[in-house]
């Protein structure tokens, strides 16, 4: 069912951009003045993604070839209506492809700064990371976070969303409202991603709140939560068991022209409490998890060498934490990472990638990313 | 006449602690609607004398690496400006200033 969905997904992603590439390039001959008025015909669609490919040694030694990974991702707007989805392919671990829809939603701009959304979001709600830096032409490092894709969310979650962006004062302040199915729970405590059908009565309830204190700087300091009455199946055991999950984040990336360039500071905190059930082999644990990173770039884009200027250089930590009792299958874990990465342009890059883990050890990676 | 009282207390108990889960959500999301909507102003005084260039190089950058604005055209600009609105959440004369900017290539 899921991949005759994932399938479905895929082809209707693919009769839009071949359907419709012709008309938008046709249509660009002829400009439209105004957004606010349906004219017939005058559609615009345009497919981006982006492309990931290198190779990895580990620390004893061995060097292989990764295995690489695509998104393609379709964007149509029709006046105030717009539309997206992403497909995603990568080889799994068993060497087979692996196709998947990364999310896909119908967006109306209401105006003044609202957007009424439905359909499927990536990554609700654990703040910026992976939505929004996990592309890998925007992210520096080969590496992500410790954890970041470990709590079960990060697949995407189907429902409706209100977002809007409003000033207060000199301020910004940026909001998400959703409801959506919500996440699944194992047997073992472990929250997973949805499923194509709600697997109980329950929804999920989000906000995601955000405030840069200055309008005319990217300073963005966001909180998001969201909870669910129960996770777990209709008829089991752990359908009443409730679900809180906060995330914390901030970023910021200043111009420093002390520095002759600019710095990119970004971090992270999920956090994920799940109520009280006695769990399949373990029995009751105190079900608290989380995951954090804090990331650090240097850019010298202002400096009179065309080389170094395409030069950044970065460092990160993060963090996720198990916790005491449960049988997750991965203990606690901090990762170290250090990158040099080489823009060619503002869409292509080359990464250089040391990343040292606690329990799983160490690696470097050499890969290109390229948003298409 | 007691053992009524205690059983009504008992359920009040009950009631609230049942809200006890969503109640922190409600106060937080109600909190941020009351500030989101009473906020309510599409523009501010800074941003008014911003050009869409200053703010096309200050928020593009915030996440990647900005496009030049001869990297598309003028009409993939338009959904380009749609698809980062739902990522990053523009104000609507960021929008209106950076696709501006961006489609006089």
């Amino acid at each position: 069912m899921k991949n005759g969905y994932t399938l479905l997904a895929g082809i209707l992603l693919l009769l839009m951009g071949v359907c419709l590439a012709p008309v938008s390039r046709s249509m660009a001959q002829s400009s439209s003045s105004s957004d606010n008025t349906f004219s017939p015909g005058v559609t615009k669609d345009l497919l981006v993604g982006d492309f990931d490919f290198g190779a990895s040694v580990t620390g004893k030694g061995n060097m292989q070839y990764d295995a690489p990974a695509v998104s393609l991702i379709n964007l149509y707007r029709m006046n105030k209506f717009f539309f997206q989805a992403a497909i995603g392919g990568e080889f799994a671990d068993s060497g087979n492809p692996s196709i998947g829809v990364k999310f896909m939603n119908i967006n109306y701009l209401l105006g003044n700064g609202w957007e009424l959304r439905a359909g499927q979001f990536d990554a609700m709600p654990f703040g910026r990371f992976p939505r929004t830096f996990d592309p890998s032409w925007i992210w520096p490092l080969e590496a992500t976070p410790k954890g970041m894709y470990a709590l079960g969310l990060t697949d995407g979650d189907f429902g409706v969303m209100l977002q809007g962006a409003q000033y207060l004062g000199n301020s910004v302040i940026r909001s998400f409202f959703y409801v959506t199915n919500g996440p699944t729970i194992s047997d073992n405590g472990l929250i997973d991603a949805p499923t194509i059908s709600d697997n109980n009565k329950f929804k999920m309830y989000g906000v995601r709140f955000s405030i840069s204190p200055y309008a005319l700087s990217n300073l963005e300091i966001g909180v998001n939560a969201a909870y669910t009455k129960g996770a777990g199946a209709t008829g089991s055991a752990y359908e009443r068991v409730p679900v809180t999950m906060w995330a914390f984040d901030f970023n910021y990336a200043p111009t420093v022209e002390s520095l002759n360039g600019f710095v990119r500071l970004r971090g992270q905190l999920n956090l994920v409490n799940v109520g009280h059930a006695n769990w399949a082999n373990t029995g009751y644990f105190k079900d608290n998890s989380s995951t954090y990173f804090a990331m650090l770039a240097y850019q010298p884009s202002m400096s009179e060498n065309s080389f170094v200027r395409k030069l950044m250089f970065s460092t990160m930590l993060s963090h996720i934490q198990v916790p005491k009792g449960a049988n997750w299958g991965r203990p606690s874990d901090t990762q170290y990472d250090l990158g040099l990465t080489y823009w060619f342009n503002w869409r292509t890059n080359l990464k250089f990638n040391y990343s040292l883990t606690q329990h799983e050890g160490n690696a470097f990676f050499i890969h290109v990313g390229v948003q298409i | 006449m007691k053992s009524r009282g205690n059983e009504m207390k008992s359920m009040l108990k009950k009631f609230i602690s049942r809200l006890h889960g969503i109640r922190l959500f409600l106060v937080t999301s109600g909190i941020g609607l009351a500030i989101a909507v009473s906020a309510c102003t599409t523009t501010s005084p800074v941003v008014k004398n911003v050009s869409g260039a200053q703010l096309w190089a200050m928020k593009c950058q915030t996440c990647h690496n900005a496009p030049p604005p001869n990297q598309f055209s003028p009409q993939q600009w338009d959904v380009i400006i749609a698809h980062m609105k739902t990522y990053a959440n523009l104000t609507q004369p960021e929008q209106d200033k950076i696709v501006a900017f961006l489609k006089q290539r």
